[in-house]
């Protein structure tokens, strides 16, 4: 009875270890991991080249030339069966590739590189659109269509990148909807995604049609799908979120970032934002067809005029002013510079003034209808050196000498040296 | 079979099981300890995917596991100990650590909130592009730390798709190209930070950074090549100049020496490429003008004063128009010379008929129309056949000969 049970255990073990074995066969174990004194990637730049340290695993029983094939799909699956990472895979067959078209780029090019000095007596290299009508430009293009061909045959769609780049943009748009709770981030993204894609497959439909019309019932589809996405939208998201999502993404919302020297606080964009969109909806449709075209542009004025209104009662005099100035390209085009140097916004604001206040001056010269040519062009002058000394007490020289590269234009232009008679 | 045979005979394959279970549970032989100065690649590099094996070819015995390894010394020499070519251990590791620190600098992206300004974004971003600069330098440094020069794999890709660039640096070997178009993007990045942390409003100070760096790739990509070698990449960077200066060689007989003599002259004028890195203070009208004639002075010692004379003629757009056509309609470039001057004499002659105060309108008009007939006689001689081609392409100024216009009163002239 005890030999009959001691079989018994034996013969369970046998099957156990036989699995254990084509589990361990199927799944090779991770190999030993680095020794803790080697910390990976201190954060710093590592030091040079330490002496020859490359000696090999010892007794590799392999040779580079058993994956190595003229036939680079044999090549790549001989890389793939012996466990390398697709990545890995990917960058050795491109390599490949680089290297045999290498060959036959330079035979290409040989000829060429005796005749590169005529080629630039010849203006050949200057028309660079010219280039692919060249003889050895055909040539040079063919050969690269070619390893582009040869490169998307063998290692077809990289997969791996777009899966990277839709990773990245993925993350990025979290990022942007950071304010919404994670379940929610995470569904309005996946929603939107089928959206996408039903636009594209929608799209791809269409291009079949001829011309690429429509048919009612496409055009139907479109429709429905994009009031499910509506419809899922409202469900998922509460009206306060859906407003907030609104108002973030709208095409208004991105002011604050493109008007250097005014920051606002959030409240402040909010309400600006929201009257900013409103704006641009109204100016979109300023009044019904039945509109001339200078009734149209008396409205959209109209609409301008009652949002700088709005805009100033809701900022406040003063707000509303350091606005209306971080709006103008000529101030900003001295702020650039006066940031440069460190110096206060104030700094800026006062070359902006004596810049008005020259151009001003200069204006009324040149339109004074009594003014002989000779008259004009003195008084003008006069300006412009009293608009020069002013700027440079202000700015102090080094700063003025920066001024005038960057943003001084318009002081030269202030005494031009023909002056014409009115 | 009796009972104790048959529990001896499964008593083995226990110990035989076992033995075999053991040894695959050993994995592969152990690595070699990493050295000191070990440089380590992600884990994921040990990790293969589960792939589709291929069915054509028999798999060979080594998994990829054994020759990868988290220390890239080891990695190479592992490459190397199984002959795999050079440049492809090169390629492969430099591949291997670009997706590491690609990886790296996806992680922190940046964010703003609507309402944040500029300014606030403008230092943010600069704070991140510092981070990922700091994490280009680390992993360049770890590239030609592990090669011993610099290598990047878009320069490679660049120098593989770019015809000018493959046409420009083809002089070079493969490698030596890579390495020159690998530092001079290190430098360029390093340059473009200078420039976006001053806002790209350059002080004296910016101009010096830069200058500095310019020099330092000028003398690392010296000892990079030979002397010969790095002279002729500096002429061929200079080379632009002539284009930038909208000079041409039409009609002008000239050497390739003379031609790089020339272009090596010019760069006292005008560094092409230290003026690209380091942006020059524009010059006023009047210093061109010094310049142009310091230039042409120079031009005119080289060529002597006949071939002088002809380049001064290719400056002239109506003879490159003219010469161009003629190469294009097999006429000889002496025909072409022959237009050219008979248009330049023709308008002279034209310009002073219209000035004449003392032809009357009829006088006037009768000696232009000669003017034009004699002026068509001669072009139609010189180009022969190709006349009718060149009426109808480039004969507009023709109409302009014969038109009368009043001529201007002295006081007016002046």
């Amino acid at each position: 009875m005890k030999t009959r049970l001691v079989i018994g255990l034996s013969l369970a073990l046998n099957v156990a270890l036989a699995a254990a074995i084509f589990r361990s066969a199927k799944n090779p174990p991770a190999p030993a991991p680095a020794p803790a004194a080697a910390t990976p990637f201190p954060g710093r730049i590592p030091p040079p080249p330490a002496p020859a340290v490359d000696s090999p695993p010892p007794g590799l029983p392999f040779h580079w030339s058993q994956v190595d094939s003229e036939n680079l799909r044999i090549y790549r699956d001989n890389l793939r069966a012996i466990g390398c990472p697709e990545l890995t895979v990917r960058e050795i067959i491109r390599a490949v590739i680089n290297e045999r078209f290498g060959t036959q780029r330079r035979n290409l090019l040989a000829p060429l590189e005796d005749r590169y000095w005529d080629m630039v007596k010849g203006e050949e290299l200057i028309r660079r659109q010219a280039i692919p009508q060249a003889e050895w430009g055909r040539a040079l293009a063919a050969l690269a269509a070619e390893r582009q061909r040869l490169i998307a045959e063998v290692l077809g769609r990289d997969a791996l990148a777009a899966e990277a780049e839709q990773q990245a943009r993925r993350a990025a748009l979290e990022l942007r909807r950071s304010w919404l709770p994670p379940e929610k981030r995470e569904r309005l993204i996946e929603l939107e995604e089928t959206h996408q894609q039903q636009l594209i497959t929608w799209a791809a439909a269409l291009g079949l049609q001829p011309y690429g019309v429509p048919t009612a019932e496409e055009g139907n589809r479109l429709q429905e799908w994009q009031q499910e996405f509506d419809e899922s939208e409202k469900q998922l998201l509460t009206p306060d979120e859906l407003a907030e999502l609104q108002l973030r993404e709208s095409d208004a919302a991105d002011w604050a970032g493109n008007l250097p020297g005014f920051a606002p606080s959030e409240d402040e964009w909010r309400a600006m934002t929201k009257l900013r969109s409103e704006l641009d909806e109204g100016q979109s449709q300023p009044g019904g067809p039945e509109l001339t075209e200078e009734e149209r542009t008396a409205r959209q004025g109209e609409l301008q005029s009652n949002f700088d209104q709005t805009l100033k009662e809701t900022l406040g005099p003063d707000r509303f002013a350091q606005y209306e100035l971080a709006n103008n390209g000529e101030y900003q085009g001295v702020r650039n510079v006066t940031q440069r140097y460190g110096l206060p916004d104030s700094v800026a604001a006062s070359v902006f003034d004596i810049q008005q206040t020259a151009l001003a001056r200069a204006n009324q010269v040149s339109e004074a209808p009594d003014l002989s040519p000779e008259a004009r062009l003195t008084t003008l002058t006069a300006i412009q050196e009293e608009t020069e000394r002013a700027l440079s007490e202000t700015l102090d020289p080094k700063v003025f000498a920066s001024y005038k590269e960057y943003s001084g234009g318009w002081l030269k232009d202030l005494a031009p040296a023909q002056v014409q008679s009115n | 079979m009796k009972l104790p045979s048959f529990l001896a005979v499964s008593l083995m394959c226990n110990l035989a099981l076992a033995a075999i279970f053991f040894v695959l549970r050993q994995g592969p032989p152990a690595k070699l300890e990493a050295p000191p100065s070990a440089i380590f690649a992600p884990a994921t590099l040990n990790m293969a995917p589960s792939l589709p094996v291929a069915n054509a070819t028999p798999a060979p015995v080594v998994p990829w596991r054994l020759i990868a390894s988290a220390d890239y010394r080891q990695y190479i020499a592992n490459l190397r100990a199984v002959d795999c070519p050079d440049w492809l251990v090169r390629d492969i590791v430099v591949a291997d650590i670009d997706d590491l620190y690609q990886q790296k600098a996806r992680t922190d992206p940046v964010y703003f909130a609507p309402w944040q300004g500029v300014d606030e974004r403008r230092k943010a971003s600069r704070s991140r592009s510092k981070t990922l600069n700091a994490l280009r330098q680390e992993k360049r440094a770890l590239v030609k730390s592990l090669l011993g020069y610099e290598w990047d794999n878009h320069a490679n890709e660049i120098w593989h798709q770019d015809f000018l660039t493959t046409l420009t640096f083809g002089f070079l070997s493969d490698d030596q190209a890579v390495q020159v178009l690998s530092l001079q993007e290190q430098y360029a990045e390093a340059g473009q930070n200078i420039r976006e942390d001053a806002n790209f409003i350059l002080i004296d100070e910016d101009r010096a950074r830069l200058q500095a760096l310019y020099e330092e790739l000028v003398a690392e990509t010296s000892r990079l090549l030979d002397p010969s070698v790095f002279d002729e990449l500096q002429l061929r960077a200079q080379q632009g100049f002539l284009v930038a200066n909208d000079i041409h060689f039409d009609g002008v007989t000239i050497s390739r020496e003379e031609l790089r003599e020339l272009v090596r002259m010019s760069k006292s004028f005008k560094d092409m490429a230290r003026s690209e890195f380091v942006p020059v203070h524009p010059w006023s009208e009047a210093e061109q003008v010094r310049w142009r004639a310091a230039f042409d002075s120079q031009v005119k010692t080289l060529l002597g004063p006949r071939r002088f004379a002809d380049y001064q003629r290719a400056q002239d757009f109506n003879f490159r128009e003219i010469f161009a056509f003629s190469r294009q309609n097999n006429v000889p470039p002496t025909a072409a010379i022959r237009v050219y001057e008979a248009r330049q004499n023709a308008e002279e002659q034209a310009e002073e008929i219209q000035k004449d105060g003392n032809l009357s309108p009829e006088e006037r008009t009768a000696a232009l129309v000669v003017l034009k007939a004699t002026t068509l006689n001669a072009i139609s001689s010189a180009l022969g056949r190709s006349y009718g081609g060149y009426q109808a392409r480039l004969g507009q100024w023709f109409g302009t000969l014969a038109q009368t216009s009043e001529p201007q009163t002295g006081k007016e002239l002046q």
